[in-house]
């Protein structure tokens, strides 16, 4: 796996309702490129946020379909991936834009 | 909260006011909280929001809000705890709130002068000598006299015009051989020495007698109103019809019609003048009490000035001065203000402004509203639509403030002369009115 590569795997962390509840279970929430693997996401938390990471999953969240007048269009699609974090390890976003 | 007062100068102080740090982060958290429950962030539902979220987010901006919110609130009970009463407001040396951190104390500096003690000196032994003033017979006569030789009554004499003449006339101006717009009038009356016409116009009508005709040269100053004309050169065809005299208007029913008295002729005017002069008495031995009054006030309590103001009301004038309003700026009876007494005129007006503020406050005078609304129907009473200005002073809170201060200035000097010793001194109308010097002039 090329580090090039890890570095573009994660595209964002994901701030929502559920996330900052999942959050106090030790897990951080990330949108991540489409194609990315579990194992790829994890080296890449591994990487850029210094941490030990326990497990990865993700989920393929649906496009929306949006109507602009008379124009049908949908949305783009993403990818979530829930990053469980190992014991003791943690991630601060204190500086990070959504 | 701690302060520390350092004495800069006589009335200089400059404070050093430190916040601890608990007080800022109780603050803070409150803030955060009262927050939470309103934000509207993506993801989340309204008032949803954990407040993990919310501090992530918001801290930086919310404790420089609390910043700015404690040193307001913090100077203000720091002023009332050292017992410092400022005589404007307080200048705040500019901190850097980027750089404060969270959980530490903080301190500022403000500097700011003191309002000078001021002890006010017994008046009761203090000597005005008042004016006492009756207008007599004499005094209206001279004003009629003077009246009179403004509205003259002209007369038609058969010879050669002069200086003070009235000549009816027409004239016809061309400007190389061309008529010119506006340049053309019939029965023209002209006052000769009046200055009415532009230079040069009137002195070769002089000596003219009625039937004469005469072409004459004029040439427009180069700073004339009208462009086209200004700096050429014009002659002027005239045709004088009539020369009149002035005589001496007679004293009677026609002559007191022309200042708009409808009935009761010359005794109705007398009455009139008369009124007219009591009143400009009543105005002008009253701005002579107040300057006489205020200067033996001022010699009376000397005190420190507080810088600040000194340069605030300098900077004011200088203002005023350079939009040439000086005339407002003088005090009745002397020198206008220029840029080399405008120092010590500024000394002069934050002295005086401060002590009767200090009589005022010491001896609890407050403004009399019937004076006030007597005042302001006085000062109305000059335009046009008296209610309508009277109303807008009414209505308009900081006109209204500006004729409190005028009556309470007035109400001070009442005051004051009510403890002091005064006595009467009689005097005659020309004396208070300056007249003799005018009339030199």
């Amino acid at each position: 796996m090329n580090k090039e590569r890890l570095m573009n795997v994660l595209l964002s962390p994901s701030v929502t309702e559920k996330s900052s509840r999942v959050g106090d279970m030790g897990q951080v929430v990330f949108k991540v490129i489409k194609d990315a693997s579990k194992p790829e996401i994890k080296k890449a938390v591994e990487l850029l946020f210094n941490v030990e990471v326990d497990a990865v999953r993700v989920s393929n969240v649906k496009s929306k379909a949006k109507r602009f007048g008379q124009v049908q269009g949908r949305r783009q699609g993403w990818k979530k991936a829930y990053v469980s974090l190992k014991e003791g390890h943690d991630i601060s976003f204190a500086n990070a834009d959504k | 909260m701690s302060v520390t007062v350092e004495n800069v100068s006589q009335l200089g102080r400059k404070l050093t006011i430190e916040v601890p740090a608990e007080a800022i982060t109780k603050d803070v958290s409150e803030r955060l909280q009262k927050l939470a429950r309103e934000a509207r962030l993506p993801g989340f539902r309204p008032g949803k929001v954990p407040l993990k979220v919310i501090r992530q987010r918001y801290l930086k901006p919310v404790t420089q809000e609390t910043l700015a919110n404690l040193m307001q609130s913090s100077l203000m009970s720091a002023l009332e705890d050292k017992g410092i009463k400022p005589a404007a407001y307080p200048k705040v040396l500019p901190v850097d709130l980027e750089k404060y951190e969270e959980g530490q104390e903080f301190s500022y500096q403000v500097e700011l002068d003191e309002l000078p003690k001021i002890e006010l000196a017994t008046l009761t032994d203090v000597a005005f000598e008042q004016p006492q003033v009756e207008i007599t017979d004499l005094d209206i006569h001279t004003v009629l006299e003077r009246m009179r030789e403004q509205n003259p009554q002209w007369k038609a004499v058969e010879r050669a015009c002069q200086d003070k003449d009235k000549v009816m006339m027409d004239f016809e101006g061309s400007i190389d051989g061309e008529l010119f717009p506006g340049g053309k009038a019939e029965g023209f009356g002209l006052v000769l020495g009046s200055g009415g016409m532009i230079p040069g116009f009137e002195e070769p009508i002089i000596g003219m007698s009625k039937g004469d005709e005469k072409d004459i040269t004029v040439t427009f100053p180069a700073e004339y109103h009208a462009k086209e004309l200004a700096g050429k050169e014009a002659t002027f065809k005239i045709v004088v019809h009539e020369v009149l005299e002035p005589a001496l208007a007679d004293l009677d029913e026609a002559f007191a019609q022309q200042f708009g008295i409808k009935e009761g002729g010359m005794d109705a005017l007398k009455k009139d003048v008369k009124g007219n002069m009591e009143r400009e008495l009543k105005m002008k031995i009253n701005t002579q009490m107040k300057e006489i009054v205020f200067t033996k006030l001022l010699e009376m309590h000397a005190f420190d000035l507080p810088v600040s103001l000194l340069v605030e009301e300098t900077a004011n004038m200088r203002r005023l001065l350079e939009q040439g309003a000086a005339n407002s700026l003088k005090r009745p009876g002397l020198d206008a203000i220029t840029e080399d007494n405008l120092e010590e005129e500024a000394n002069r007006r934050v002295h005086l402004g401060l002590l009767i503020a200090h009589i005022i406050e010491a001896k609890g005078i407050k403004a009399d509203m019937n004076r006030i609304s007597e005042r302001i129907f006085e000062m109305a009473s000059v335009y046009e639509q008296p209610e309508q200005i009277a109303a807008w002073y009414l209505q308009n809170e900081n006109a209204r403030k500006e004729v409190e201060s005028m009556v309470l200035e007035d109400q001070v000097l009442d005051w004051i002369l009510s403890e002091a010793k005064i006595t009467d001194k009689p005097t005659s109308y020309k004396e208070v009115m300056g007249l003799d010097e005018k009339a030199e002039k």
